[in-house]
């Protein structure tokens, strides 16, 4: 069911949207690539072609992966990392057709932006915040973007592959010492 | 003629008895009646996410049942899901059925938590007790398949940990036949209650527009007479098999989408549970109960699978990139999304009702904050 | 004419000392000292019979079973088994509070806070002195002792107010603030049952209103005519909202405001709001109970001339009634505080002046044959009554034999 079903909203996006929409790749959960800056748009038309209920928006920070989890366009090429980018993902759902496709978005590590689609789906509101909280992502149009699942005052972005876990936070030494350590300070001592 | 006081803001939690953990609501009171009523999350954030990155992909599944306590084996069955599709690992007949009948436990142990809270919410202390007199008895099955009675670690990739042998069937059995009873004595005690039937009944409506709009899943956008669930509408491991219906609220008393039409829906789904439970013990084949893997190493790839858990549609997006750890993983909880337009559907109501909306909606703190 | 053995009691104690004063003051020490001990011993009991009747109903084992490993032997008599019927719950809770730290919150009004639970707990015990307890026997015999009463619940509503403003506290102040609402609306339809009464019997004295009842049960005022037994179920839901008892514990409704107006306090200061609640259940069973249900007359002429049982009736229909209110809140959800209103205002307050009209019309209407059809009404009405509690009893039965 599924890609039959993507096929048809690929060429529909793409008739409508044109180069905002990337290429399509036939694979077992596959996704259709678009332009950051037509997302909006895009969710919108998206809605109107019936899916309208966002099961799941997630970010993903490609940086050190291995192996692509996009599939390669080229089989024989060696298998190779991919780039590093910030890639946020919306699944989406329809509740008449029961059809269920994926949006994704890549964006600029350095300094990730987007248009926020909560006026869309409601529930893409806490999602984003999210997004936001945990990658650093900010999302233009979004009634109230802040922290969600950490504190308001928390440095960095938990969730990025090169996050360095803070040591202290507010004078709370958080950082965990190697099992053992104790004791082998005890030793050196004596 | 409407008069209008100062304006107080209040906070209801995060340590609160009717928030059903460490939920923080920011209320702007009008003497009784609630202005707004803001959810302020995050104080129970464990970074699931973060540890998935680091662990086996066996290694999740604990983590996984640490989102949802109170029905921790949905969970453990969407992210298996997830990794078996990806590595393309298959579950023996056997297994499958272990999974169905750890699952429709666990949801009829979780709706009887619902159930006994919902009653405490509103002041009935004594549904709650004999609520957990019968979940006691799930518990102990459950025990004996898994050997834990809150976090179970039951559903592995490939299959379950331990059989459920003609001994665990025949006291599942016994507690279908005795569950049977129960259900009447919860009816005269708490459903058709005349006062718990005005507080609940037209009280804190979510609409299907809202509900769908904030992806709100399971029981509560059932109650608004919608025929949604998982296990029909998008079927996965073996629910083709068995033969029950989708429990949508009756509108026997309130409007479609209230709280009592939420509370009521749990109720039916137990029976329905009970039925998927009796086919289910009658069916089961003989034979393995796990695939053999030795080391799960899927192929890069991304998926998204979802369950139907006991509050809703839980998905977990995972990403492989070969490793023995997932890339990442991203857990989509029910509870999640049902609060995240609780500003919504909670606006001018009166503080007794908001309690009333929170209870029936049914949060688990432990999913929302992850 | 009532207080007859006060006067013996004081006169005797007059002879001894020769001085009439201070003999009206030991009476007064007196018998305030054997009220007090009277409700402690009470006190202790109402919580032991609320765990008991909790356990019942929600099959909880505590209560039952938790106490001392070994049986109680006095002299080599087996007074108690193995638990002692969960007696040592008791005990340990009265260790705990007493032994609980005294908390006062930083920014509270100390002093209000400290003498809110004082206040109430003394409005309270206030009330029993003009209860009758044995025919010729009430502590203070005053000619308007319902209004005493009235006056005293009333003052139970200042302490809980003072308690949950002073705690600063918002939730307190909320339970308060809810507390103040109901009671004064409460005590309308409440006020209504009771003139109903005092009309029929002509007197506010509650000695004169339980000599009205003497001799058999059919004499009582619920049963005497239809308007007094309505007035009588008036009554008793009102004194649940009066004792802020399920269904309309709304002031310290736990699921929303945490405890109510007592959420800041603990130790002793809790016992003292937790003590006033069971005797302020104990004071309003009382007195439907002397009001309604015929006081200290047993129902049986014969036995009425045994005036020393008096106390004893008196407590065994007071003890009932509480019972009641025990179970109801073991079983009842909460009502919201809008329909809490609704339900004095809209319907509970018509019905008690419907009650009070029909009582003065029931006055000039003294025939035997509108007697007869009075009580033959009531006898229909409870029989109804006892039928849905037989039925319910019945599925209740059935679906336990099922399981088994």
């Amino acid at each position: 069911m599924g890609i039959t079903v993507s096929k048809t909203v690929y060429n529909q996006l793409k008739t409508q949207f044109g180069d905002a929409i990337g290429e399509y790749i036939e694979t077992a959960s596959p996704f259709i690539e678009v332009k950051s800056e037509s997302i909006r748009e895009v969710a919108r038309f998206c809605k109107e072609l019936g899916f309208d209920s966002l099961m799941c928006l997630s970010a993903v920070d490609t940086k050190g992966m291995k192996i692509s989890s996009s599939p390669q366009e080229n089989k024989t090429q060696k298998p190779a990392p991919p780039k590093e980018e910030i890639q946020v993902v919306y699944h989406l759902n329809s509740t008449f057709t029961r059809d269920k496709i994926a949006l994704k978005v890549c964006l600029d590590r350095t300094s990730p932006r987007l248009p926020s689609v909560s006026s869309i789906w409601g529930v893409a509101n806490w999602h984003e915040r999210e997004a936001y909280d945990m990658f650093g992502v900010i999302f233009d149009g979004h009634p109230a973007l802040s922290r969600i699942l950490c504190p308001e005052d928390w440095e960095g972005w938990p969730l990025r592959k090169d996050y360095v876990f803070p040591e202290r936070y507010h004078d709370v030494e958080h950082k965990r010492k190697p099992s053992g350590a104790e004791f082998l300070d005890g030793e050196k001592k004596q | 003629m409407t008069v209008h006081g100062e304006e107080l803001v209040i906070n209801m939690g995060p340590q609160h008895p009717s928030t059903h953990g460490v939920l923080r609501l920011l209320l702007k009171t009008d003497g009784e009646v609630v202005g707004e009523a803001l959810p302020q999350i995050g104080y129970l954030h464990r970074c699931f996410e973060k540890s998935a990155e680091r662990v086996s992909w066996n290694g999740v599944v604990p983590y996984t049942d640490r989102m949802d306590y109170v029905a921790a084996i949905s969970n453990e069955w969407s992210f298996v899901l997830a990794a078996e599709k990806l590595g393309n690992a298959t579950v023996p007949e056997r297994g499958e059925y272990c999974r169905v009948i750890s699952a429709e436990l666990q949801r009829i142990a979780s709706h009887l938590v619902a159930f006994g809270t919902f009653g405490i919410d509103m002041g009935a202390f004594t549904p709650f007790l004999h609520a957990f007199r019968d979940r006691e008895k799930i518990l102990d099955i459950l025990e004996m398949m898994s050997g834990a009675r809150l976090l179970y670690h039951y559903i592995r990739i490939g299959g379950v940990m331990s059989d459920c042998d003609s001994k665990i069937c025949e006291m599942i059995k016994l507690f279908i036949k005795d569950m049977r009873t129960r259900l009447p004595e919860y009816h005269q005690l708490l459903s058709y209650n005349r006062i718990f039937i005005e507080r609940t009944a037209n009280v804190g409506i979510i609409t299907r527009e809202q509900a769908i709009n904030y992806n709100i899943t399971g029981p509560n956008l059932r109650a608004t007479g919608m025929e949604w669930d998982l296990r029909k509408c998008d079927p996965y491991s073996i629910y083709d098999r068995f033969e029950f219906k989708i429990a949508v609220g009756t509108c026997e008393h309130g409007v479609s989408g209230d709280s009592w039409n939420r509370y009521m829906v749990r109720l039916i789904e137990i029976e329905e549970s009970l039925k998927i439970l009796e086919q289910a013990v009658e069916q089961i084949p003989a034979g393995p109960i796990s695939a053999a893997i030795k080391v799960f190493k899927p192929a890069p790839g991304e998926i998204y699978a979802r369950t139907e858990g006991a509050r809703g549609e839980i998905g977990f997006y995972v990403i492989s990139d070969g490793d023995l750890k997932p890339f990442r993983v991203k857990a989509k909880s029910p509870s999640f999304c049902a609060l995240s337009g609780f500003h919504e559907y909670s606006r001018n109501l009166m503080i007794a009702d908001l309690v009333a909306l929170l209870g029936s909606i049914d949060i688990v703190l432990g999913e929302v904050d992850r | 004419m009532s207080s007859f053995l006060q006067n013996y009691f004081v006169s005797f104690i007059a002879g001894l000392l020769n001085h009439q004063p201070l003999a009206w003051i030991l009476y007064g020490i007196i018998s305030g000292a054997v009220i007090l001990g009277v409700l402690s011993a009470y006190g202790a009991l109402a919580v032991y019979a609320e765990r008991k009747i909790m356990a019942f109903m929600q099959c909880r084992l505590g209560p039952m079973e938790v106490g001392p490993e070994i049986e109680l032997r006095i002299a080599g008599m087996k007074i108690l088994p193995k638990g002692w019927y969960g007696l040592g719950v008791l005990i340990a809770d009265g260790i705990k509070l007493l032994g609980k730290e005294d908390t006062v919150p930083a920014k509270a009004d100390s002093l209000i806070f400290k003498l809110a639970p004082a206040i109430v707990f003394a409005a309270t015990i206030t009330s029993f002195v003009v209860i009758p307890f044995a025919p010729f026997f009430t502590p203070a015999d005053i000619d308007a002792g319902i209004l005493v009463i009235l006056a005293a619940s009333s003052i139970v509503a200042v302490g809980i107010v003072m308690g949950g403003y002073a705690s600063n506290n918002k939730w307190s102040l909320y339970g308060a603030i809810r507390s103040v609402a109901q009671v004064v609306s409460y005590e309308v339809p409440m006020g209504l049952a009771l003139l109903s009464v005092v009309m029929t019997t002509g007197s506010l004295a509650l000695a004169d209103i339980a000599d009205n009842q003497s001799g058999w049960a059919w004499n009582w005022h619920a049963f005497s005519n239809v308007w007094l037994f309505i007035a009588a179920i008036i009554y008793i839901i009102s004194s649940l909202a009066e004792t802020n008892r399920t269904p309309f514990d709304i002031p310290e409704a736990e699921a929303e405001l945490v405890a109510g107006y007592h959420t800041e306090y603990s130790g002793m200061r809790f016992a003292l709001f937790m003590f006033a609640e069971y005797i302020n259940m104990l004071l309003v069973s009382l007195i439907a109970s002397v009001f309604f249900f015929g006081g200290y007359y047993s129902g049986i002429q014969w036995l009425d001339r045994y005036y020393f049982l008096g106390p004893f009736v008196l407590g065994a229909k007071a003890l009932l009634l509480v019972i009641i209110m025990i179970w109801l809140r073991w079983t009842l959800p909460r009502f919201r505080v809008d329909q809490l209103m609704t339900l004095c205002w809209k319907a509970m307050l018509p019905l008690s002046i419907i009650a009070f009209v029909g009582a003065a019309a029931a006055l000039f209407q003294t025939s035997l044959v509108f007697a007869i059809f009075w009580r033959f009404c009531i006898l229909i009405l409870l029989a109804l009554f006892a039928f849905e509690v037989a039925k319910g009893i019945r599925t209740k039965s059935i679906s336990r034999k099922a399981t088994e």
